[in-house]
């Protein structure tokens, strides 16, 4: 039996979808069978952000209508054989087409045949939100660093609470960065944490490679070296039970000479 | 003992009902009691005579309270309104205890989220922005405070806020609502927010409260 979990933030452009995605895929490469549901109905785009947008027949909604079946509407990811699949949202119904006892039955169904189940959240605390919520067994907050997103983070960790899930609520810090955060123009790690008052699963690094991956549909993660990819990794690893320390927030400053005769 | 008996008191009369007699036999030496004192003492009737009404350790239902009004209805001469008993019901008790305790709230309080007291709180929880603490009686704040709070929800202006409020929105007391200015009113723990007699939140110390508001520092030290 899998574990299914919730990504959410409350506020809209924080990265859930990217953030599903890769935890998603570093899940895969831990060699995990990892099923990803976009639950954002009317404004899907966890397909795009993982290039499968073009294989898609069946979404959740004719699954939940009973006009397909479960593993019709499943994409399979080629490119990790059989670890990662998609059951990707409807592009023209709007929220109101699922029920929460309807997303419940869905998770439940895949959590039989997969380690994790990844509910990608659509922005807002509404019915989505709830539809979202009411499958998972615990959830992944993702906020950045600035004050409308911790403001909603607060919000939404307060829904999450009320609905005692099996497991505590979990924060990602997204798009740090760390020049500013060094310098104290944007609140720090330590600071949200404590605000929040749920533990920290991980933080993420601000990246452009972040963007041109998700442009290219292809999940940042399967970059090794990238340090966003580092973040993921690592909260994939932590999400199997392992103990990783946190990526340190100092950066490598580039010497003058470096800079002249250094490789790009 | 009979049923019903009058005696006389510094206060007036008071006409007791005995606990242990049957309810319909006392309404009946009621009436009869009230019919004698009428039939011995005819120049009554000028002025209504009040008569407080005791039960002992029973307490009337409203249908027993009804028939006692039916009885006093024959006699307009004698006012039974007030009774008094000396027990109460389990939840009038519980109404009562919970009103005048203290209640802990150890919680964080999210933005969104909205606690409301009956009585007393001592807050050691932490009130994150957008969150709300609302208390009928007074609010006693250890933990931090970024939200709102509430003391004398509706129209208690005798309950204070006491604590450190320094990072909170708004303090509101009773209806008045002060929307606080950081660099005007420096908080500290041993801070008090009270409604001063002009009706406007008002900022003291602690150690003041006893000229602030006698009333309450009475009632602390009572408890």
């Amino acid at each position: 039996m899998g574990t299914a979990l919730v990504i959410t933030s409350g506020k809209g452009g924080v990265g859930k979808t990217t953030s599903s995605a890769n935890i998603g895929t570093a899940l895969a490469l831990l060699d995990k069978k990892v099923c990803l549901l976009d639950l954002d109905i009317g404004l899907r785009n966890l397909d795009v952000v993982l290039g499968l947008s073009n294989r898609i027949i069946y979404d959740i909604v004719d699954v939940a209508q009973g006009r397909a079946k479960l593993h019709q509407a499943l994409i399979k990811d080629k490119r990790f054989d059989e670890k990662i699949y998609l059951l990707p949202a409807a592009q023209n119904a709007d929220k109101e087409a699922l029920t929460p006892d309807e997303v419940t039955a869905i998770v439940n169904e895949l959590k039989e045949e997969f380690d994790f189940v990844i509910l990608d959240c659509p922005a807002g605390i509404e019915s989505g939100f709830k539809n979202a919520i009411a499958g998972a067994d615990g959830a992944i907050v993702v906020a950045t660093p600035e004050i409308s997103s911790v403001s909603d983070a607060d919000r939404v960790v307060g829904l999450l609470e009320e609905e005692e899930m099996r497991i505590a609520p979990r924060l990602v810090i997204n798009r740090i960065r760390r020049h500013m955060m060094n310098e104290g123009e944007t609140m720090d790690v330590d600071e949200i944490t404590k605000h929040l008052s749920i533990s920290l699963l991980g933080i993420i690094f601000d990246d452009d490679a972040v963007i041109k991956t998700s442009n290219a549909g292809e999940p940042i993660v399967m970059d090794p070296k990238n340090p966003a990819s580092q973040g993921y990794r690592n909260i994939a690893r932590r999400l199997l039970g392992e103990t990783v320390p946190l990526m340190t927030l100092k950066q490598h400053k580039v010497g003058f000479w470096a800079r002249l005769f250094g490789k790009q | 003992m009979d049923a019903v008996t009058l005696r006389g008191r510094k206060e007036g009369f008071e006409l007791n009902i005995d606990a242990g007699a049957d309810f319909d036999q006392a309404l009946v030496a009621l009436a009869e009691l009230l019919n004698k004192i009428r039939l011995e003492q005819p120049q009554l009737g000028s002025d209504q005579i009040e008569l407080e009404l005791t039960t002992g350790r029973r307490l009337l239902n409203d249908a027993q309270k009804q028939a006692l009004a039916t009885v006093f209805e024959q006699f307009p001469e004698f006012n039974g309104t007030s009774i008094q008993s000396e027990v109460m019901t389990i939840e009038q008790a519980e109404i009562d205890r919970r009103e005048n305790s203290i209640h802990v709230e150890p919680n964080v309080l999210r933005s969104g989220q909205e606690v409301n007291y009956v009585g007393d709180v001592l807050f050691v929880g932490n009130l994150h922005q957008g969150a709300m603490l609302k208390a009928t009686g007074s609010i006693f704040v250890l933990g931090e405070v970024a939200g709102i709070v509430h003391a004398g929800f509706p129209d208690n202006a005798e309950a204070v806020v006491a604590g450190d409020l320094s990072h909170a929105l708004q303090l509101r007391i009773a209806d008045a609502v002060e929307i606080l200015d950081h660099q005007k009113t420096p908080f500290t723990a041993q801070s008090v927010s009270f409604i001063n007699d002009l009706h406007v939140i008002d900022y003291g110390e602690l150690t003041d409260l006893k000229q602030i508001n006698p009333k309450l520092y009475r009632k602390m030290k009572e408890q």
